[in-house]
């Protein structure tokens, strides 16, 4: 049960000509919840963008799916972002985003055949949402509903690894406990691994399994959060005065 | 070759039509393949250009143009050129090869530097069009190239050899639209989700940077540098006020890109002013691509009116 899923072996990223990862060790362990934490800036996000190799980097990451894979797909990885760029005006619904990411083969203007909106209407349903979303504008939708859609869609086809980039930040306290249950949920039944970045210590400490310290682009510590999230920890990740139980905002 | 089986099936079918009949007319009936032609392709790929903020971009683009232009002449004149024909024959590759490498360029260079990407849009812009003002002399003088009909376009001045150009030029954005649509549309909400989706970003939006600067500099004669990018970006805008879905949006964009072009095409044709300062009172003919660019531009403050209502229901 506690074999890896991923092993990351001193992990270097670069980006516009300053170090933004600078060797970081870390594992996460199959069917297990790891939280990563850290301030603003200690690259998190850029971890993650390693990880669906997004950014260059050095370093390895080993992948232990049985499959060969250099690029990563959503057989294997999915991943929630922290936020979607949808130009203002754009109709875009819920349905024509799951299209775009899920129709192969097939422009999504020519039009979402039945079975394609049956099978959109399952994938709201393992995150607790009606098929009367299908054909709302996603730039209607609440943070708390966007990140559950970007969850469906992540979760298709049944990958090993969900990644997600601080899935509840600007969520009203509520529905970001309703997302986290949901998530938690998804593990214990479908033992799926999750890398979530949080600012939530609370989150952290009642649904994480493991948790990573991001500082600097370093791992600075890490652990079981029973014991990583004492007083003293805290102050080695955030710096003194921190204050950072519940809500962080950017 | 084909041109001149274009030449020859064009006329065949105004012998089909009354003398001095709209249809009869065959530089009417090339203009308005033209424009049907331009219409598709620009309707096709215009909600793709404002969904993916690159408007400025495509504006660049276009005006980048003046400098391919340019940089065509002043080639053809080393290598002795005197023919018009065969002077545009030289124009265009260099044109076309110009707007695809400066397309690339700030693309690459908006990729390695942290550089706003309007800034990098704007340096290029103006880098180019200080280098078509260089020669703006030597482009200017008319026997080689016709800088009106550059800026401006006129669909009736479009030859067969351009409307077969055109034609492959609706392949291709049907080509890349079937294979690359989802992707390039998922890729521009967020990239690391495309990633994640197996979608090839890079190779995506490169693409779709070829295939403008081909629009762009193949349009020119039937729209001109100044208005092509009314082209593609205000049908589209029009069409996002109106529609629910992004399935409607792209049909919506298709159909008014085409509706304003064969409108402008048939009021140039039917409108004439009279100046009556003239001898003999002188017929002006209006530029019909200036009016399909001035009716876009109406109906999109029509669908600012309406449009609540519509995308309400
Ligand atoms: N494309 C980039 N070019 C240069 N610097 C970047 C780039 N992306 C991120 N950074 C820098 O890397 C650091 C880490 O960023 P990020 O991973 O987004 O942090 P986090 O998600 O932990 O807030 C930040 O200081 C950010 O400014
Ligand atoms: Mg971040």
């Amino acid at each position: 049960m506690t074999t890896p899923l991923v092993s990351i072996r001193d992990l270097h990223v670069e980006l516009g000509g300053r170090s933004v990862l600078d060797g970081v060790d870390a594992e996460l362990k199959r069917g297990q919840i790891t939280a990563l934490i850290g301030w603003n800036g200690s690259g998190k996000t850029t971890l993650l963008r390693a990880l669906v190799k997004e950014v260059p980097y050095r370093g390895r990451i080993e992948f232990h799916c049985g499959h060969d894979h250099r690029r990563p797909t959503p057989e294997h990885v999915g991943y929630v972002p922290q936020k979607l760029r949808v130009e203002a005006n754009l109709p875009l619904t819920v349905a024509d985003l799951l299209g775009l990411a899920l129709l192969r083969w097939w422009p999504l203007f020519l039009g979402i055949g039945r079975r394609a909106r049956q099978r959109m209407e399952q994938l709201l349903a393992r995150v607790w949402l009606g098929s009367e979303f299908l054909d709302r504008p996603v730039e209607k939708l609440s943070g708390g509903e966007l990140q559950r859609v970007l969850l469906a869609l992540a979760l298709e086809p049944h990958p090993e690894l969900l990644l997600l980039d601080e899935p509840a930040a600007g969520i009203d306290f509520q529905h970001a406990e309703k997302f986290y249950e949901l998530l938690a949920d998804l593990n214990r039944r479908t033992g799926v691994t999750i890398l979530l970045v949080s600012h939530e210590l609370s989150v952290v400490n009642r649904h994480a399994h493991h948790v990573l310290c991001l500082t600097d682009g370093r791992v600075q510590c890490q652990g079981p959060p029973q014991e990583m999230l004492t007083q003293d920890a805290i102050l080695r990740t955030f710096g003194s005065g921190s204050g950072l139980y519940g809500h962080h905002h950017d | 070759m084909l041109s001149a089986w274009l030449d020859g099936a064009i006329s065949a079918f105004n012998d089909l039509f009354p003398p001095n009949t709209f249809f009869n007319l065959d530089f009417q009936v090339r203009g308005t393949l033209a424009v049907l032609l331009v219409g598709l392709v620009c309707g096709a790929v215009g909600s793709l250009v404002v969904g993916n903020r690159m408007a400025f971009f495509s504006d660049a683009l276009a005006h980048c143009a003046f400098a391919g232009v340019a940089l065509g002449v002043l080639v053809a004149l080393l290598a002795g050129i005197r023919d018009r024909d065969e002077f545009y024959e030289w124009i265009l590759p260099i044109m076309v090869a110009f707007g695809i490498v400066v397309g690339l360029l700030i693309a690459y260079v908006r990729e390695m530097t942290n550089l706003a990407s309007d800034t990098v849009i704007g340096v290029f812009f103006a880098g180019a069009m200080g280098f078509g003002a260089i020669l703006l002399k030597v482009v200017a003088r008319k026997q080689y190239y016709n800088i009106e009909s550059f800026l401006f376009g006129d669909p009736i001045t479009v030859s067969s050899a351009d409307l077969i150009r055109l034609f492959f030029l609706v392949l291709a954005t049907g080509v890349f639209l079937a294979l690359m649509y989802n992707d390039f549309v998922l890729a521009s909400f967020n990239p690391s989700l495309a990633l994640s989706r197996k979608v090839r970003v890079r190779l995506c939006n490169f693409t779709f940077i070829v295939l403008l600067a081909l629009i762009v500099n193949l349009s020119l004669h039937t729209v001109g540098a100044l208005l092509i990018n009314a082209m593609l970006v205000v049908p589209a805008a029009t069409a996002a006020n109106l529609c629910r879905n992004m399935r409607q949006l792209f049909w919506c964009t298709v159909g008014l890109c085409l509706f304003v072009g064969i409108a402008g095409q048939w009021l140039s044709w039917s409108i004439t002013l009279v100046d009556a300062t003239a001898n003999r009172g002188q017929a002006l003919n209006l530029g019909g691509g200036g009016i399909m660019v001035v009716l876009s531009v109406l109906l999109f403050f029509l669908s600012m009116i309406v449009g609540p209502s519509l995308r309400k229901r």
